[in-house]
């Protein structure tokens, strides 16, 4: 640390979105963006941020092997001290799912109410997503590990799947292009299948990540596929409707998923 | 926490009974208020050489860095808590000066090996991960500052409004 130098410190973000850290997400809402099938679920998955995502909960509760990790979940240590942090971060998401919900009220034409049939039925699934996250979180604390790309620690290819929800491109007015080609690379690093991530837009924006195709170019350089898969028939961000999908180009599966390629977008 | 408060208690900190007295350096950096952390009187050279630096933009995450990479961050949702984590910050950080930590190596059940430091202040463990790539922690600062300020700004606006 000392005589080191500084952190590098992004931007401050121009958005001006709500700067919503911790949001709380239901598995239904992981399908639907995702597209993920029960075959999916049947892996190993990693939920890189999870934030307070009820998804691990309710895909464990289906039987499936998931591990969440982000940097606002407690350090390893006493698992007593880890519960009770847990739990306060499921809190202060379903407290900031009622601030989310003003800004929203107050900027309805940004948003596309299908998957939310209004402000308030999104209100209301994003506090059980909390609720559900915070009940399981508290008494399962070790399905959640502190972690923060673009470093992870895991194995090489250590997961069948890796999802990437509002993190990268979502923040990209304060995580330089920089960060997003180091932390696609580690996602790309510990997954053994597909790294899908969503969305593409910047919060608060309605357009894909203008650095997206140089960031693209460059993964491919280093034997990385890319395409881009719509969502599972989710909407809700304007704009926000595809899903980056990569994996190594050496992966048995190819792309037969029906995406994009770069090339033909 | 206004990052001025956030100082006072700090140095207030450095010199309260069962802490090492230490000398404090700050600056402040976009909002924010750096407190490097010494020992006054080192012991013996080699935790002469150790250092800690507590940072925070007075929003609910308080960050503590020492040597080699480690981090604690701590969050602390209510205001009138922070006075009390930072006490305990500090705490943490007299007892790194000292060299009264531990490492630990795990080997997590997917992978690589996980390094922390485990200090034990009054009989509880502050486990401080490695953080070997940084960058992501100011971007969760300034997501804070951009967050809690506004809150802040509106809770005072209701005190005012109740007298």
């Amino acid at each position: 640390m000392n005589g080191s130098p500084r952190p590098h410190r992004p931007q401050q973000g121009t958005s001006g979105f709500g700067d919503v850290l911790v949001s709380a997400r239901s598995l239904a809402e992981y399908r639907a963006v995702f597209g993920l099938t029960d075959a999916d679920l049947a892996g190993s998955v990693l939920d890189c941020p999870g934030g307070a995502a009820s998804f691990t909960a309710e895909a464990r509760g289906l039987g499936a092997d998931v591990v969440a990790v982000d940097p606002t979940y407690p350090p390893a240590g006493p698992t007593a001290q880890r519960a009770v942090r847990l739990r306060r971060l499921g809190e202060q998401a379903a407290a900031e799912a009622e601030r989310g919900h003003d800004w929203i009220c107050s900027h309805p034409d940004g948003f596309v109410w299908t998957f939310f049939a209004t402000p308030e039925d999104h209100l209301a699934q994003r506090r059980r997503a909390a609720a559900t996250f915070t009940a399981h979180a508290s008494a399962e604390p070790q399905h959640h590990e502190q972690a923060a790309l673009p470093h992870l620690p895991f194995d090489d290819g250590a997961f069948d799947l890796v999802l990437c929800s509002h993190l990268l491109f979502t923040y990209a007015d304060r995580l330089d292009d920089a960060f997003h080609l180091a932390a696609l690379r580690e996602l790309v690093r510990v997954a053994r299948g597909e790294v899908r991530v969503y969305p593409l837009v910047v919060v608060g924006g309605n357009s894909e990540h203008e650095g997206l195709e140089a960031l693209l170019e460059q993964l491919a350089a280093e034997g990385v596929a890319a395409g881009l898969r719509p969502t599972g028939g989710y909407a809700f961000q304007r704009g926000a409707d595809r899903v980056l999908v990569l994996r190594r180009a050496t992966s048995a599966n190819g792309n037969g998923n029906g995406e994009e390629s770069r090339a033909d977008r | 926490m206004q990052i001025a408060e956030v100082e006072r208690v700090v140095r207030e900190a450095a010199q309260v009974d069962g802490v090492a007295p230490l000398l404090v350096d700050s600056w402040r950096d976009r909002g924010g208020v750096h407190l490097v952390l010494r020992l006054a009187s080192p012991g013996d050279a080699v935790a002469g050489f150790r250092s800690a630096e507590l940072w925070t933009s007075g929003a609910e995450a308080f960050f503590l860095d020492v040597d080699d990479e480690f981090t604690l961050v701590e969050f602390e949702y209510d205001e009138d808590d922070q006075p009390a984590l930072v006490h305990q910050l500090v705490s943490v950080a007299s007892e790194y000066l000292l060299g009264s930590f531990r490492e630990v190596e795990e080997l997590g059940p997917r992978g690589r090996v996980r390094r922390h430091l485990v200090v034990v202040v009054d009989g509880e463990e502050h486990w401080l991960a490695h953080w070997p790539d940084r960058r992501l922690l100011p971007a969760l600062q300034d997501w804070l500052d951009a967050r809690v300020r506004p809150l802040v700004r509106r809770r005072r606006t209701l005190r005012v409004g109740h007298r």
